[in-house]
């Protein structure tokens, strides 16, 4: 039987600003992405997965058993990579990959095969022996999807992994995620749209501390459809309609000048779009208002 | 001026100014503590009667003042200038070389200027003190030290590239920084300096500024006629210039240089000069190498307690001329060469092979690197990353400079020879020979006070009945002297019996000052509370940064294990810090005082006798060093909290200094407010269970 990680009337109250409103859903092997606007309680949620915090209400229950009673049992079968700014500075790679295995309590023969499996995915090996301090962002984001990864998680809860990553990298990345999902879950909040896009078995949004959408995406993109539309027009037109519908993107075509909305019901004048419905349309229908979503 | 504000009044720089300030003051009010326990030792003087006299070391150091300000210099000055004749002379008849007749004359001519200077009386221990206490010298470097490292840093970053696009970002902006290192070392000088020359004229009482320097017998050499104010003045800029010398020569190598060339030069560099400046001695013919020298200019001292010409191609120069004529070229040469090297030419770097060699021996060597248990993991971490091997590195070599400094004082030196010949095990046989002896000096006393009264109905001379009275003197001290060994030995013989114990008979000396509060112990406790400060102000805080504790949290040993791994590293280095430092202590005490007889029984010290359980005296010791462990885990445990609660190492630096430090130093310098949040005595344990 597949590994399962129910969420169940999930609430965390920050005093009286609910930062997760009743939140329910199920996880099963395969990457879900995650996304929503900063502070729709997306890290809220990572950070009472993996037990750091204390839930106000509601159960995190991996295979029918509480997380809570399950203690360090549950670590053991976590993996996360936080959205961080900054690692141990003094540390090589290499040291804190060991650093992190002992942690994790895996044996010292482990640590040191796996390390190197490690750097070698996350294209670190000639940087190894450097130290933290004097990497740049993208490097710090590969330790840490290294440091996730280690010990073979059952469940993967990557927070913004390939933020700051090169598109190459970004790709190599994703791939290995998506490899990795085949017998595990992962929890993959992100940015960029497009990555879910390529690897998801489901989506889910977020928005205020509630879950508006859990879908896969196609049930998501059928959902969207008559919903997605597009204004042409010259520069000038485009931008006077634009100042009515502000979370509209403009697009330049040969043949002149786009305002790609999604609304519902699509607005007067405006021709639905058909067959390139993408997951950011759907982002837009859901999210549009919200500073900035991923 | 808005580089001189983010550079002067940025808070780390005023926070690091006043904790060096705070550590210094700690260190120095321990030092001086140290120096008044010597003046109040006793010395024996025989006089030239052969009779032993005790004194005071500051009663003696005081009439010695006086007789060499009344006599003494001035005997002085005219030997100076007779010698130089005799030797001018003899130099003249064998043909010596003309820097040795010149040196003589100029000898001769700077003494001549002092004649009919006046002394006067003063407190001069103070002065002494400031003058002999180095550490303060080295903390002086700290902070501008820190600042140009922080400076040469940023050429490498994106604002360092950023400023140099600007109009003003090049030779003003270094201008500007080279004028705030300037500042910030006077107000480094000023602080620390300063903050001595006040503690000392508290503690010591008034050196009255306006005497001439040389009523101070340390300068008794000095040929310069200025006032102790204005020695202090001089002294202070001297360090001041060697300050921002050795500022400016790391700034100008650590722009200029990749890092490990950097290193390589600047290590060595200052290494040699700090060789050259205390191997040497002044009458070498290296001596130009002893005095035109950063670190001599850093303390200072030399120039204005030692009198020597340097031979310049056969002419003789003062060393002061000297000195102030190459700090000044020094300066201004380095200056010219920080605006040219950093403001004008581009941000480029050498050394740059070096860097890859360092890189690829790290990386051959990190192959080998081996993975540690979460234990191991966490002494890594604590011991190199958090740098607690740095700070024990460090006060390792503050407690050497501390093992050389301190000293323990027998508080009755007249009684050794009794405890010499009576200590030990208490018999029968020894009782009855103290009453042997006591019977003798009854009778001795009889026949003296026979004598005095014969010298007296015989008009016997004055001398002569000094003479009897002293020995009556001493035949009372050495009657009281048995009788109180007698009752000693008798009341610990009836204790032993009531005991069911083995009496002895011990000099408690050592034992008393080591459960007494004493300066030399002070020391070592202050040293220990900054060590335990320094090693653990990370543990906690450095895993609270950019949330770190988050990923930390979400492994399978990141929270009790963890914690308990950090929580054993600490109460083991706490422990070898105890043993350590006061193991210097105990050590020196040993040395100076000697601890005997640890095999018998606590209870044998009448200090000990109300104490409820039984132990032997080493067991005591034992005892008290376990109470100094407890405590200073118990230190060790709240500076953990404050940092496991503190969002950077930095900020639970700067609270603990604050929790421990600041009351410390203020209860030493004698706020009686603070007494009971006197750290240093609470882990120092003098008011413990056993005493």
């Amino acid at each position: 039987m597949p590994n399962k990680l129910e969420i169940k009337h999930l609430t965390k109250l920050y005093g009286d600003f609910r930062a997760l409103d009743d939140v329910s859903f199920t996880l099963e092997p395969g990457v879900t992405g995650l996304l929503g606007a900063n502070g729709a309680g997306k890290s809220t949620l990572m950070k009472l997965m993996t037990d750091y915090m204390k839930r106000t209400s509601g159960d995190i229950l991996w295979n029918g058993t509480d997380i809570l009673k399950m203690g360090s049992k549950w670590r053991e079968l976590v993996g996360y990579t936080p959205q961080l700014q900054g690692l141990y500075e003094d540390f090589s790679a290499r040291r804190f990959l060991y650093y992190m295995g002992t942690l994790k309590g895996m044996k010292r023969k482990d640590i040191k095969e796996q390390t190197e499996q490690m750097l070698e995915a996350v294209n670190l090996s000639d940087a190894a022996h450097k130290k933290i301090g004097t990497f740049s962002g993208g490097m710090r984001q590969r330790v840490l999807l290294a440091s996730s990864m280690l010990g073979r998680p059952q469940v993967l809860i990557l927070d913004e992994p390939t933020a700051g990553l090169d598109p190459e990298e970004r790709i190599r990345i994703r791939n290995d995620i998506a490899e990795l999902a085949r017998d595990r879950i992962v929890l993959l909040a992100t940015h960029v749209v497009s990555d879910i896009a390529c690897i998801a078995q489901n989506v889910l949004l977020m928005r205020k501390g509630k879950v508006i959408a859990f879908d896969t995406p196609s049930g998501m993109l059928a959902d969207a459809e008559g919903k997605i539309g597009e204004f042409s027009g010259t520069y000038d037109e485009i931008r006077a309609l634009q100042k009515e519908y502000p979370n509209g993107e403009i697009a330049q075509y040969r043949d002149g000048f786009v305002l790609r909305v999604a609304e519902d019901p699509l607005p007067e004048g405006c021709r639905p779009v058909r067959d390139a419905i993408t997951l950011e349309d759907v982002c837009h229908l859901y999210l549009k208002g919200d500073r900035e979503y991923g | 001026m808005a580089e001189l504000k983010r550079l002067l009044l940025s808070p780390k720089q005023i926070i690091t100014l006043l904790m060096l300030a705070v550590i210094n003051l700690a260190l120095f009010s321990g030092y001086c503590r140290n120096v008044q326990e010597e003046q109040n030792a006793y010395v024996n003087i025989q006089t030239k009667s052969l009779r032993t006299l005790v004194k005071q070391v500051s009663e003696v150091e005081h009439e010695d003042t006086l007789t060499y300000m009344k006599t003494g210099y001035y005997e002085y000055l005219d030997y100076v200038q007779e010698q130089s004749v005799k030797q001018s002379l003899l130099g003249k008849l064998s043909a010596k070389s003309s820097f040795v007749t010149r040196n003589l004359e100029k000898t001769a001519k700077d003494y001549g200027k002092l004649k009919g200077v006046q002394l006067a009386d003063g407190e001069n221990t103070g002065i002494k003190a400031v003058m002999d206490y180095r550490v303060t010298d080295y903390l002086l470097l700290i902070a501008p030290l820190l600042l140009v490292l922080e400076l040469a840093g940023d050429a490498d970053s994106a604002i360092g590239a950023l400023t140099r696009t600007t109009k003003r970002g090049r030779v003003p902006l270094c201008i500007m920084r080279i004028l705030s290192l300037m500042i910030l070392s006077a107000a480094s000088v000023l602080l620390l300096y300063g903050g001595n020359i006040l503690y000392a004229a508290k503690t010591f009482g008034d050196p009255l500024l306006h005497r001439a320097i040389q009523s101070v017998p340390a300068f008794k050499y000095c040929t310069l006629r200025i006032t102790v104010g204005g020695y202090y003045a001089a002294a202070a800029l001297m360090k001041l210039a060697a300050v921002t010398a050795v500022s400016l020569t790391v700034w100008i190598l650590f722009s200029r240089l990749y890092a490990v060339l950097s290193w390589l030069i600047t290590v060595p560099l200052l290494a040699i000069q700090y060789l050259l400046s205390t191997a040497i001695v002044p009458t070498s013919a290296l001596n130009h190498l002893k005095f035109i020298n950063v670190f001599t200019a850093l303390e200072s001292d030399v120039f204005f307690t030692q009198y020597c010409n340097l031979n310049w191609f056969g002419h003789p120069s003062g060393i002061m001329t000297d000195i102030i004529l190459a700090m000044i070229l020094m300066l201004a040469v380095l200056t010219a060469l920080a605006v040219w090297m950093i403001g004008v030419l581009r941000p480029l770097r050498a050394g740059q092979q070096l860097e890859a060699v360092k890189d690829r021996i790290v990386r051959r060597m990190s192959r080998f690197m081996p993975v540690h248990s979460l234990f191991g993991a966490e002494g890594w971490k604590l011991l190199f990353a958090e740098r607690a091997l740095l700070t024990a590195a460090v006060c390792a070599v503050f407690s050497v400079m501390l093992f050389r400094s301190i000293h323990f004082y027998q508080q009755s030196v007249d009684v050794q020879k009794f405890y010499t010949k009576y200590s030990g095990e208490i018999t029968q046989e020894k009782i009855d020979k103290a009453q042997k002896m006591l019977l003798g000096e009854e009778d001795k006393l009889d026949h003296d006070s026979q004598s005095f009264r014969l010298c007296m109905a015989n008009g016997g001379s004055e001398d002569m009945k000094n003479m009897i009275r002293m020995h009556i003197q001493q035949d009372w001290m050495y009657m009281e002297r048995y009788e109180e060994f007698l009752e000693m030995m008798t009341t610990t013989r009836e204790a032993a019996e009531k005991g069911g114990f083995k009496p002895y008979l011990v000099n408690d000396d050592s034992y008393r000052i080591m459960i007494t509060e004493n300066a030399s112990e002070r020391r070592c406790c202050m040293l220990l509370l900054l060590f335990l400060i320094f090693s653990f102000y990370a543990v906690g805080a450095y895993d609270n940064r950019w949330d770190t504790r988050l990923l930390l949290r979400s492994t399978r040993n990141g929270r009790a294990r963890m914690l308990t791994a950090q929580i054993a590293w600490t109460s083991l280095l706490t422990a070898l810090a105890v043993t350590a430092f006061h193991g210097i202590c105990l050590f020196r005490l040993h040395q100076e005082v000697g601890f005997t007889y640890p095999e018998a029984m606590m209870q044998n010290l009448e200090m000990f006798r109300g104490i409820g359980f039984r132990t032997t005296l080493g067991g005591c010791i034992a005892l008290l060093m376990i109470q100094r462990f407890l405590a200073a885990a118990a230190v060790s445990a709240i500076i953990m909290t404050i940092s496991r609660c503190s969002r950077t190492p930095q900020r639970a630096l700067l609270i603990s200094m604050i929790v421990f430090v600041l009351p410390t130093a203020l209860a030493e310098s004698g706020l009686s407010v603070m007494q009971r949040f006197d750290f240093v005595r609470f882990m120092s344990c003098c008011k413990s269970v056993i005493n």
